[in-house]
């Protein structure tokens, strides 16, 4: 009834086990998380089909470890997909320019430039960053993949069948990470 | 609720199919250096959410001429300033670039000047082959809160004009003390090549 008022609808905030159960695929997760590691999580739909899932992980000094696991494409038209690589993960691992303060809109705007700005940069030095074949296992089984390795970061994409998944941290972080397929419980631990 | 509890319900898979209508933009970035050819808005107070004002220790309180604002719980505090006074909550984004390949890369994100709890964002891509819609939801997980931001490049697109809209009034950030606060509808144009 807001709705047709002319008011928003609002997002309804549900149980995270309705991700899984609506993902199209498994999702990744560390076998170990780093310390204080209760997970952020963040989802895409494309054209409203669940389509990615991010984990996001502190350890004990507030450095993040970021776990995104893709969709297959299988029986997806491929029109508008996204195209997931890289330089996508970093960029988007990254906090970006600082907000501005104040709320003033110039000031607003200058930040979003200065966001975007940075990001494009950053897709740049990613492109070209050399890149290193690189075995992860999943599951206990080696997964493939390639490695960037950046002064910010390193990243990590594997293709996990049809799936992708992609790590992003710390280069101590990615070094010893070993993943493993979610279960429900692992989304609603409290 | 404890911080897992928190984060993980700030997952938020929302009603997708809502109703499609881009808002104009509220003004334009004219700077000379850096992308300026995108579009950015405001984000204004549309509404409190008693629940998750409750769950963060706020309370909704209506003034007098019937504005509500959010306090926190026994506070002696009237009004919050500037948000529901003043309407303005932050900042939103977009820009869309064509790279070629038939494909695009679209920068969209928001600021907001208090702590959030959750977002929801909805944009439009239309190009000349018809629309398609990349939607994004959960955790507000930057500086504290306030800054989400996300690159993404989409390809399989039509040759020709094409524009990005970030949807408004259904982007939204859920700020802890319990504001909605929505997009004023950026949006931006490229030609995909």
């Amino acid at each position: 009834m807001q709705y047709e008022a002319g008011d928003p609808r609002r997002p309804r905030v549900p149980d995270p086990a309705d991700i899984l159960s609506g993902f199209p695929g498994r999702i990744a997760i560390p076998v170990a998380p780093p310390t204080r590691a209760d997970p952020l999580i963040q989802w895409m739909a494309n054209d409203d089909r669940l389509w990615s899932v991010t984990l996001d992980y502190r350890d004990a000094r507030e450095r993040r470890l970021r776990v995104h696991t893709v969709r297959s494409p299988a029986h997806l038209d491929p029109r508008g997909l996204p195209v997931e690589d890289l330089a996508s993960a970093v960029v988007n691992y990254l906090p970006g320019a600082a907000p501005s303060t104040g709320g003033d809109p110039g000031t607003g705007q200058a930040w979003a430039r200065a966001s975007v700005t940075a990001a494009r940069a950053t897709r740049a030095e990613v492109g070209s960053a050399p890149v290193g074949a690189v075995t992860l296992p999943i599951d206990g089984v080696p997964v493939p993949g390639e490695r960037v390795d950046l002064p910010q970061c390193a990243a990590v994409r594997l293709a996990w069948d049809d799936q992708l998944v992609f790590c992003v941290g710390p280069a101590d972080l990615i070094d010893p990470l070993r993943l493993r397929t979610a279960t429900p419980q692992d989304l609603t631990r409290s | 609720m404890g911080t897992t509890g928190r984060l993980l319900l700030a997952v938020g898979l929302a009603a997708a199919a809502a109703s499609l209508v881009a808002a104009p933009p509220v003004s334009a970035s004219t700077g000379a250096t850096g992308p300026v050819h995108a579009v950015t808005a405001t984000m204004k107070i549309h509404g409190f959410d008693t629940d998750v004002a409750k769950a963060h220790g706020y309370e909704i309180r209506t003034a007098p001429d019937g504005r509500q604002y959010s306090v926190k719980i026994g506070s002696s505090d009237t009004l919050t300033p500037d948000n529901t006074v003043e309407g303005d909550c932050g900042i939103s984004y977009i820009y869309e670039y064509g790279i070629g390949n038939r494909a695009v890369e679209l920068y969209t994100g928001f600021q907001i000047n208090w702590p959030g709890y959750y977002f929801y964002w909805r944009v439009r891509l239309d190009d000349r082959g018809g629309s398609s819609y990349k939607t994004w939801s959960g955790a507000i997980p930057d500086f504290g809160g306030t800054v989400w931001q996300v690159d993404v490049v989409v390809g399989g697109l039509t040759r020709g004009g094409a524009r990005a809209s970030v949807l408004s009034p259904q982007s939204i950030a859920v700020l802890d003390n319990g504001g909605v606060c929505y997009s004023g509808g950026p949006y931006d144009d490229t030609t995909i090549t």
